[in-house]
């Protein structure tokens, strides 16, 4: 089977330099472009399997790159290096269409799992990333919308539960750690452990009707984290 | 408790203590033992955060209204909601003055019929400067003993990441120079990760709800329970009820949630044996949550400084931790227009008490 070909873009070369072979290594093909105009020629030429792009670089930022990718109806999966930590700068790639981002300085080993995980995701659930609406038995997320409607009544989220609850479903059957939610949805990973994803999971199973012991949504993986169960579609 | 409330508030719009909580009188001594008296001024407390090369944060703070008063072993906390630099010094000048006139008041009723226009105006620009070069006097001390902090995590991985690479410039670097090189890295990452997070705390949007503190309080103290049977039976929380409960408060539960848990994480790291008990009581309309050990103290010379980030006891060393807890916990509540007061005897025990604005704050029972 070919190797999935990745797209690398950083302007620095400390970041390309280093990674880019580990990656080779990993059993990716990996083509490298110095910044988001560089990527653009790049894709414009071969659409690769997958992108890894810096958020802030020169000419064409990562943000920008996205919007640009996704406006050329490309669905390659994205995951972009956000450098700057904002919460909001996270949730804002999330909603632009990057699949997923990893804050610098990452592991190389965790940009590795996640790129698998979003290559799998992406042969699993195409399009979803990019989809308005999800869908799974009688439970409709509006993502433009922000609303969630149960059996045709509308269901009052909290808005982090319902930031859970749209995470969740864009990822179904994917274990989810409470550390990695809690980095991700929260951005307080760090200092202690927290309860925060376990009551908005109770939040979420209250007002979904779900039994944990026996669920159609959200299942319990025991000493791990999370795992939405239901197939998910999208409109 | 003794002076509990402290003075409080500042508005994002800056202005000059707007519904301002009370004067800082000083407060009876609350410390079991006496102390020389140690009066410091009321500073002024807003943090900034800066990245600056190589990813390594540099971060400017100040403190608001930290007062001292009265015994060392006692500091006072009080904190305001962040904002641009400029609006926080204008603030800070604001605050000090209107705390400075106050203080001055007597005299001054005195002398008014005598204070023409123009001698008042001068002493009131007079106090407004006095009060700003005293606030950006401690914002600079609080950045200079950050970046003392900073220098002093960074050194050690740099040094020995660099050893590694001079070692392997001579030669193969050997499997154990490799997992040195990974284990200081990540002591760096962290580092930049944490300081990263909590400059976010300062910026990020607040989801307030209505929130019923003693559940939220009684989850995480059996959650901390739970986790060692010899910690849970050290654990108590009581709960005052009676003559009126603890008023719901509207917060981002999930940040005081983390704020709570890292102050029972602290009591149970730092105190091996003895009670470790959870308070949470209404008290002038706030609400506190007190949480006592009688673990090892903190030494009285670091205590005005114990909120700060990467603040390490000198007795604190040989337990793991980032230095950023409390300083996590002061951003939470400062967020919320709450406050923070340690007290601590080195040897003896220690008490963190948050206090919330409540609902009832400005008419509640008994006001």
């Amino acid at each position: 089977m070919d190797r999935p070909r990745i797209l690398l873009v950083d302007d620095d070369a400390a970041i390309t330099d280093a990674l880019g072979p580990y990656l080779e290594r990993s059993g990716f093909a990996v083509r490298v472009a110095a910044d988001g105009q560089g990527a653009l020629d790049e894709v414009s030429h071969a659409v690769p399997d997958l992108m890894v792009a810096d958020v802030m670089m020169p000419r064409l930022d990562g943000r920008e790159l996205v919007r640009r990718v996704r406006a050329r109806r490309l669905t390659l999966p994205i995951i972009l290096l956000t450098q700057v930590g904002e919460s909001s700068e996270r949730s804002a790639a999330l909603d632009e269409g990057a699949d997923d981002y990893l804050n610098k300085p990452f592991d190389p080993h965790e940009l590795v799992a996640r790129i698998r995980a979003v290559l799998r995701r992406s042969a699993a659930t195409p399009g979803l990333a990019g989809a308005r609406t999800l869908t799974a038995h009688d439970l409709v997320l509006d993502r433009t919308a922000r609303r969630v409607h149960l059996a045709g009544r509308e269901v009052v989220l909290t808005p982090k539960a319902l930031t859970l609850l749209e995470h969740l479903m864009l990822r179904p059957g994917e274990v989810h750690t409470r550390e990695r939610l809690l980095a991700t949805l929260w951005g307080l990973d760090f200092a202690t452990p927290s309860r925060a994803v376990d009551h908005r999971v109770a939040e979420l199973r209250r007002e979904l009707h779900d039994d944990a012991s026996a669920p159609r949504f959200l299942e319990t993986v025991p000493s791990v984290g999370y795992r939405f169960v239901a197939p998910v579609g999208s409109a | 408790m003794s002076g509990a409330t402290a003075s409080q508030h500042d508005g994002p719009s800056g202005g000059p203590a707007a519904g301002a909580g009370p004067q800082p009188t000083a407060p009876q001594p609350t410390a079991p033992r006496p102390a020389a008296a140690a009066d410091g001024p009321a500073r002024p407390r807003a943090v900034t955060v800066a990245w600056a090369l190589a990813g390594v944060a540099l971060l400017a703070a100040a403190v608001v209204g930290l007062a001292l008063r009265g015994d060392t072993r006692v500091v006072r906390l009080t904190v305001a909601l962040p904002c641009a630099l400029a609006a926080c010094a204008l603030t800070v000048g604001l605050v000090a003055v209107v705390v400075a006139l106050t203080v001055r008041a007597r005299s001054r009723r005195r002398a008014r019929d005598r204070a023409r226009d123009g001698a008042h105006a001068r002493e009131l620009a007079a106090a407004y400067d006095a009060a700003r070069t005293a606030g950006r006097d401690e914002q600079r001390d609080q950045h200079r003993r950050f970046l003392a902090r900073l220098d002093h995590e960074l050194k050690n991985p740099v040094t020995a990441i660099r050893a590694v690479a001079a070692s392997g410039a001579a030669g193969a670097p050997t499997p154990d120079a490799w997992a040195s090189i990974d284990a200081q890295s990540r002591r760096l990452a962290t580092l930049v990760r944490d300081l990263r997070k909590l400059a976010e705390l300062e910026t990020r949007p607040l989801e307030l709800e209505s929130v019923d503190l003693p559940a939220l309080v009684r989850e995480a103290v059996d959650a901390l329970a739970a986790t060692d049977p010899g910690l849970a039976a050290r654990l108590s929380l009581t709960v005052t009820t009676v003559p009126w409960p603890v008023p719901d408060v509207a917060v981002d539960r999930d940040l005081l949630a983390v704020a709570v848990d890292n102050v029972l994480a602290n009591a149970a790291k730092f105190s091996t044996d003895g009670a470790i008990e959870v308070r949470l009581r209404e008290h002038d309309g706030r609400a506190e949550i007190e949480v006592a050990d009688a673990g090892r103290g903190i030494p009285a010379a670091e205590l005005p400084h114990v909120c700060d980030e990467l603040a390490r006891a000198a007795n604190a060393r040989d337990v793991p931790g980032s230095g950023l807890g409390l300083a996590l916990v002061a951003t939470v509540l400062r967020r919320h227009g709450g406050t923070v007061v340690v007290r601590s005897v080195e040897g003896t025990g220690t008490s963190v008490t948050l206090a919330l604005p409540t609902a009832t704050e400005t008419s509640g029972p008994g006001t």
